[in-house]
This record gives structure tokens, sequence and C-alpha cells, in this order.
């Protein structure tokens, strides 16, 4: 029941993504080529902006299409997906609330991820592209380079790749958070029955202020009171603590969140 | 136990109590009507009972249950209202309740978009209002439900096809199982009810079977319902 | 042969005058199995326990038999038929002299408009 809420949802998502993501790749192959060209002073007049400003100019834009389409969509299949007319379908189906949240929340972070690999398998596209020649020796070179590091400095070694690690779950707990976040607010937005759309935003911005100091606060106590400091780290595993004071602070947030939410469609649901 | 109980139903909405200690139960095996002058409370009962609103007091349930998970798996909804996304096919829609509802009939839905003339591989957006209609009548009634709950399922539909739409739920719906359908086109739908609902204000006033009343009058259901909600109209003014 | 249902009168025991007429005039024939309850209500467009009650109704005039095995059929019994084709005869002419009567006929003029007719 839970998949088939997912497949609902990343089809309402990949409907508008995919088109922007292939964009995105086949503008990188065609800069690739293009912005060479940029350099060159002897190019003249309307050519120059056709073939390499303009390849510029669109691949700057879709990445920002990209992430203003992606923050536009979470919050439309909130509001409208289950706030409004489509509401009648989904909190009409045998799923409990939760399941209803969880899969927003999953295909969210399931998106914002494959957006961040998007941009990355672009720079990557870009660099194969324009560094051609020296990109095939590179990759063994690099390769060895990391290997030889690893059997010099074995301790440092772990340690930099447990910071990747709770860098990686700090990302995807931070990712629900922003949807959780919104979600949050839109549903107390929900609760009036005038000024829905002004309610959701000074929740958004009432949520972050209040609730994100009160888990601040709670947290550190679990670190002694205080909480560990960026400024005074001496030796790199210091970054550990402070990154998992990060995830959990962002849990707790999440947890929050999602609470609110769930309570307020489980008791307070007045659909129109 | 009743498929359907309500007890002391209330629900307000600022200064209009839309349900005031609403009574109601409901047998299996019925075709009930609802009706009610509108903001007699007919759609917030409707919603109650689909878990869409909660009751501010009292209590709903369905084969024993408050509306949860349970009941929405039994309960066979048609809203008053289009709720799905318009680039949607007729078709992603039977996918959908295919998917999520065990007693979905997936060969009988073929056969009720023949009926009804209705090809799935049309973008429901470009469906006229009387096509949606016929599309949301044909998912609702292919399921094997213990309720099917119908508001207004004749409202957007012209005058010739009520009857054909009235003959679909007659020959489609899950005999074991109640209609309960929310009208105010009654004469249109008085000849299929075994029994009749009117709400009044937020309280169900009259619950009978339809024969007995149009004996006990010597009235058809509809002239009952003038009779009852003509003087009121006349009161106001 | 259409079923006609006017709203104010129980459908039920409008329904069974109708299937009655059917029987009497042989549009079931006496002894032919009934069509089901379904089939029938979904002919008349109405609800089937509704229809139900109207057969049950003619169940209890001894005018449908059921039979465990074979399902309802329509009796063959000629006295049972002819009592309800008379009474629907008596009812009939009933009607008709009062509407006469209305018009200021009396049963002799009645009978004598009839017989002309029949000659014509």
């Amino acid at each position: 029941m839970f998949g088939k809420l997912l497949k609902y949802d990343f089809r309402s998502y990949f409907k508008t993504l995919l088109p922007i993501w292939g964009a995105i790749l086949l503008l990188s192959v065609i800069n690739g080529f293009t912005l060479p060209r940029l350099e060159l002073p002897s190019v003249e007049g309307s050519n120059a902006f056709f073939t390499s400003v303009l390849p510029l100019m669109l691949f700057v834009t879709s990445f920002i299409v990209m992430a203003v389409t992606t923050l536009v969509l979470i919050i439309q299949r909130f509001f409208h997906g289950l706030l409004s007319n489509e509401g009648y379908l989904m909190f009409t189906l045998p799923v409990s609330r939760s399941q209803l949240i969880g899969s927003k929340v999953f295909v969210s972070v399931m998106v914002q991820l494959i957006s961040a690999a998007v941009v990355l398998f672009s720079m990557l596209i870009l660099g194969v592209i324009l560094g051609r020649d020296s990109f095939l020796q590179f990759i063994p070179t690099a390769f060895s380079k990391v290997f030889e590091i690893f059997r010099e400095y074995p301790n440092e070694s772990w340690t930099v790749i447990l910071i990747g690690m709770e860098i990686f779950v700090l990302a995807l707990v931070s990712m629900a958070g922003n949807a959780l976040h919104l979600y949050a607010a839109m549903a107390l937005g929900h609760l009036s029955k005038k000024q829905k759309v002004a309610v959701s935003v000074l929740a958004w911005v009432g949520l972050n202020t209040v609730v994100s100091n009160v888990v601040i606060r709670l947290i550190s106590l679990l670190f002694g009171g205080s909480f560990p400091d960026w400024l005074h780290m001496e030796e790199l595993k210091d970054a550990l603590p402070i990154l998992l004071f990060a995830i959990l602070a962002s849990a707790l947030l999440d947890a929050i969140y999602w609470a609110i939410t769930e309570w307020i469609l489980q008791r307070k649901l007045n659909l129109e | 136990m009743n498929l359907v109980e309500c007890h002391g139903l209330s629900k307000t909405y600022g200064s209009i109590r839309a349900l005031d200690n609403a009574e109601l139960a409901l047998e299996s095996g019925r075709i009930i009507g609802l009706a009610g002058p509108n903001g007699s409370g007919k759609t917030t009962l409707i919603k109650i009972l689909n878990g869409l609103i909660c009751p501010d007091s009292g209590s709903a349930a369905i084969d024993g249950h408050e509306p949860d998970k349970y009941t929405r798996s039994i309960v066979s909804y048609l809203p008053d209202r289009d709720y799905f996304a318009d680039w949607m096919k007729i078709r992603d829609m039977m996918d959908i309740f295919s998917d999520f509802y065990a007693d979905f009939d997936r060969a009988k839905a073929e056969e009720l978009c023949k009926t009804l003339e209705l090809n799935p591989d049309m973008r429901i957006k470009t469906l006229s209002k009387g096509t949606r209609e016929k599309m949301q009548l044909m998912l609702v009634m292919s399921r094997k439900a213990r309720l099917y709950v119908l508001d207004e399922p004749l409202a957007g539909v012209d005058p010739a096809a009520r009857e054909f739409i009235l003959r679909t739920i007659l020959t489609n719906y899950n005999e074991n199982g109640s209609v309960f359908i929310s009208t105010h086109l009654i004469s249109d739908v008085e000849q299929v009810l075994d029994e009749v609902v009117f709400l009044k204000e937020g309280r169900v006033v009259l619950h009978r079977n339809a024969d007995d009343l149009r004996e006990e009058t010597g009235r058809s259901i509809d002239e009952c319902f003038r009779d009852m909600f003509r003087y009121d109209a006349w009161k106001e003014n | 042969m259409d079923f006609h249902i006017r709203d104010a009168r129980p459908i039920w025991q409008q329904l069974s005058e109708q299937l009655k007429l059917r029987i009497v005039t042989g549009y079931y024939a006496p002894g032919s199995r009934f069509p089901a309850v379904r089939e029938l209500a979904a002919e008349a467009g109405v609800n089937p326990n509704t229809m139900q009650r109207s057969l049950t109704q003619l169940e209890s005039e001894g005018l449908l038999i059921t039979n465990r095995t074979v399902g309802r059929t329509v009796t063959t019994d000629e006295a049972t038929l002819n009592a309800i084709r008379s009474a629907l005869a008596r009812k009939e002419t009933g009607e008709y002299l009062e509407a006469m009567g209305r018009l200021g006929y009396s049963r002799k003029e009645c009978a004598e408009m009839i017989t002309e007719g029949e000659e014509q």
C-alpha cells in the first residue's frame, strides 16, 4: 500500500522534473563544447552570443529553474495534493495519515537527492568534456593517490569516512526537514478558515525561530549543557560529535514537525 | 449491529450549527436516500462518515468502527466534486483504484466504461463535467463495498441521462451492502429508495420506509419533502 | 407492456397490480418461470426490495408459486386466475359506470351503447 503511494507521488513529481533534469544534462554536454569559445577574443558580434553566451545563460537558468521547481512541487504536492480537492481521494484511500505523510516526505527527499546528483553529474560531464584529454589519465592517478593516503594515515582516513557518512546522514535528515517544515507550516495554515496562505507563511517563520531554538537547547543538554563548538576544533575527529549533534537536532526537529502535521491531519482536518 | 450508527453528532462552523445532535442508524442491504434543503447538514454528515471532517461531539461508526483505515476500505465514496489530477487518463484512475482497493473489480469497471461510453485512454482534463461524473460513478460502483456513499450523483448529469445513471447504480451495487444517496433531486431518485431520511437544520427529523411513507401520507416522497420544508421557506420571508 | 410508476402510492402496490395484469392477460403464461427479482427490478427501475415486497404479495394471493428447486412460477390454477381476472374486470366496470354516471348516463343507456358499439 505504501509502495503504491510512493508510485503515485513519484509520478506526479517526475512528470515535471524529468524534462528539467534532462535539459540540465543536455545543456552540460552542450556547454562542454561551447564554453571554451567564451574566451576567444577574435569571435565577434551576435555569433559569439549564440554559440557561447546563450548556452551558458540557459545552463545557469536551468539550475535555478530546477531549484525553484523542486521547491514549488514540494509545496504544491502537499497544499493541492492533500489539502485541496485531491484530498478527497487521498484521505479516503485505505491508508493511514502517517503513510500519506511518509510517502510525501520520502519522495521529497528522493527528489532532492536526485537533483543534487544531477548537479554533480552535470559538473562531471562538463569536466569530462572540457578536460577530455587529461581526464582519462586523471582517474587512475586519483585512485592510487587515495589508496596511498589511506595506507599512510589509517586512523585519519577512517575519521574522514565517518565524517563523510555523518554528513550524508545529516543531508538526508535535513532534506526531510525541508519538506516537513513546509508541511507542518501548511498544516497549521489549514487550521485557519480564511487566511490559509498567510497563516502558513507565518507558521513557517515561527516554526523556524521558536521550535529550532527549543530543539537546539534540548539537544545541548545531551552534550553536557553547551553545544559543541566549531571554533575550538583541534583535531579532525572533533567534528564527529558536532555533526552528531546536528543530526540529532535535525532528527528531533523532523519528528516534531511530523507530529504536528499528523495530529492536525488526523484530528483537525476540515476539507472544503 | 447496524452498518452505520451516528449518535449525538454535532458540528459547528463559526456561528452555523451544521449538525445538531444528529441520530442515524442504517442497516445493510438497503438503498437509503438523504434529503434536506441546502445547509441542512447533508454534506457535513457525509464528510464525517468518510473521515474528512471531525465532529465536535458525538460519534459516527461504520461496521462498529470510527472512520479509519478499515472503514475506508469498505466504504466507496462518490464526492460532489472532482478529486483527481488533471493530467491523468481514465485508465490511470482505474489503476489507482485497482492498486488501493482490494474490492475493486477491474473487469466490471472495463464493462461499465463501455456501457457509459467512456474511453479509458482519454485525459481527464479534456472531459466534460457530465463525463467526469460518469467516470467517478464507474469507479465507485465497480467496488464491492459494504457502503456506497453517493453525494449528489445526479447533479451534473443531464435529465435524460439521470434514469440511466440510476439504473447503473441499481444494477451494480453489492446487494449485501447499502447505498446512501444524498440528493436534492428527490423525484428523480425516489423510485429506487428503500428508506428515506430527512435532515433539517442539522437534525434527523424523519427516517421511514419509502413505501410506508407514501401509504401514510398518500403523497410521493418528493411531495412529502416539499410539505415539510415549504413552511420554513415561508417562515423566513 | 411497460411499467408505469406514479410516485404518490406505495410503489410495491403499483407493481403488484401491474404484475397481476401481466399474469392475467397471459404476458406471463400459466406455469411458466417467473423472472428473477433483480431482473424485474431493473426493468421497472425500482429497488429490488420493493419488487420483492410486491412479489410476496402475489405469492400470498396464490398467483406465484415458489419452489425451492425451480424458483418462482406462475400458477396454473384456473380458479385463482379467473377469480383475479373477474375481480379486475369488476373494478374496471365499477370505474366505468361511475364515470358514465357522472356524465349522466343510466345503466340501461350504457348497455344500449355497448350493444350498439358491438354491432358496428
